[in-house]
């Protein structure tokens, strides 16, 4: 019997996760999707040596807050559900800022794999990343994987089985020296207590937890006895965190925290080189986003979407009526009754053939939309037009 | 200063944020933090967006959002 492994796939949005499952998964992809939610995760399983791999597709994410329906969705599962291992699938040319969900996931202390995508784009843009730094910094594993190449699939995927098999071992999240003191003056005074319903195992996530103000925490000690006692150690820290920070806000010290922590990862593991070769897109983006330029380059792709559509689409539009009508005609004469072809001819083919009729305007008009969304253009178009809809 | 009066390519370090908790987790989450480097690519018609480089992405802030970005020009 094959031994199964729940995969959490977490990644931010458009760094090609769900490319990643098709290249793992192959022709034997089965994809179920979850209802319930506005924005739904998906399901593949496969087969790899032994084992039957399923992975879940999680909505993508920028961060694990609360921020949107797809955060809340993803923070529910990885903190809630039942998985083996998550992998977290990053964009290697925006390493810095994916790198601070991954920060968020390894403070969950889970099993967890950085599958770096994209590497071949990385490269060309001459970005260098040092996997053996960067696995040594964080303490988890790093694969630079290419989906849209097939490339070190296979390497991730026993990784992935190895991870599995071995026992979890805590990751290298570390934080300021600030934070850290007041990490440990927290842990000494719970170590001193010794209080029964710590975990001695857990003191340092205790710490953390109670240090971030996190609900849950709170509401399972206010209760204890020892409460009154660590709630002004717990006070104590807060103010030395206010002081060096600058802030009264947790939150902000935490995400401030989280965010110089990936600096300082960036800085000692990867290396940007310059590229001689001229960026099209660049240059393409000061003609399309040009303030004064820009909206009408907008209004001549709508008018030629248009024109596309109703003069293209005449072309198919006279050949599809004169087919049904033809065959509304041939059916007139064939069938004798006249209830009968005149229900066959005007009634069915008439009625399919007046749908028939638009299809091609409606294929052009969504090629040319979907051409506009995937090449990135609809989003320059919201920065042109942001000021006039809000 | 704040992000909006910045010029068509000068650069700045963040200061502050003077945004809710809320919109500064979105921030973060995009990499917009303390002291980072940005530089101003474009705005649109009447400022109504613009354009901002940093750590070598691009994100589009609205006026509103700009103006409540403390920096400094460098």
């Amino acid at each position: 019997m094959r031994k199964i492994i729940k995969i959490a796939l977490v990644g931010q949005p458009n760094v090609g996760k769900t490319l990643l499952i098709n290249s793992l998964s192959g022709s034997h992809l089965k994809v179920g999707n979850f209802p319930g939610v506005t924005v739904e995760k998906s399901e593949a399983k496969f087969n790899y040596k032994n084992y039957e791999i399923k992975i879940i597709d999680l909505p993508g994410t920028y961060s694990i807050n609360d921020y949107s329906l797809e955060e809340r969705i993803t923070k529910e599962f990885i903190d809630r559900d039942d998985y083996d291992i998550i992998v977290n699938v990053a964009d290697s040319a925006n390493l810095e800022r994916n790198l601070i969900l991954t920060t968020q996931i390894m403070e969950r202390n889970k099993k967890m794999i950085l599958a770096l995508n994209m590497s071949d784009e990385a490269s060309k843009e001459g970005i260098n990343i040092d996997t053996k730094v960067l696995q040594n910094l964080l303490g988890i594993p790093c694969i630079s994987v290419s989906a849209s190449l097939k490339s070190n699939l296979n390497e991730l995927m026993d990784r992935i089985i190895d991870i599995h098999n071995l026992p979890y071992t805590p990751n290298k999240r570390i934080f300021s020296d600030v934070i850290e003191d007041e990490i440990w003056a927290i842990c000494d005074f719970l170590k001193a207590k010794n209080d029964i319903n710590i975990d001695e195992l857990n003191y340092r996530n205790v710490a953390i937890a109670l240090l971030k103000q996190d609900n849950k925490i709170y509401k399972i000690l206010h209760d204890k006895p020892i409460w009154i006692e660590l709630s002004k150690v717990i006070e104590n820290s807060h103010n030395n965190l206010y002081i060096h920070y600058k802030t009264k806000s947790i939150n902000e010290i935490f995400m401030q925290e989280c965010s110089d922590f990936v600096s300082g990862v960036i800085a000692k593991s990867v290396a940007f080189h310059s590229v001689k070769e001229l960026n099209y897109t660049k240059m393409l983006d000061k003609i399309l986003i040009n303030k004064y330029i820009g909206i009408p380059i907008f209004l001549f792709f709508m008018w030629l979407i248009f024109q596309l559509t109703f003069t293209l689409g005449a072309v198919p539009m006279d050949y599809i009526e004169a087919g049904y009508v033809a065959l509304g005609d041939m059916i007139k004469q064939s069938v004798s009754n006249e209830l009968i072809s005149s229900l066959l001819a005007d009634g069915i083919i008439g009625g399919v053939g007046a749908v028939l009729l638009f299809l091609p305007n409606i294929i052009i008009l969504f090629f040319g939309i979907a051409l506009l969304e995937t090449t990135g253009y609809m989003a320059r178009v919201s920065f042109l037009l942001d000021g006039f809809f809000s | 200063m704040t992000l909006d009066l910045l010029e068509n390519g000068q650069m700045a370090k963040i200061l502050n944020f003077n945004v809710t908790e809320k919109l500064l987790e979105r921030f973060f989450s995009l990499g917009l933090s303390k002291f980072k480097t940005i530089k101003k690519v474009e705005s649109s018609l009447g400022s109504s967006t613009i354009l901002i480089e940093c750590n070598r992405n691009f994100l589009m802030l609205r006026y509103d959002e700009a103006k409540s970005i403390e920096v400094e020009r460098i």
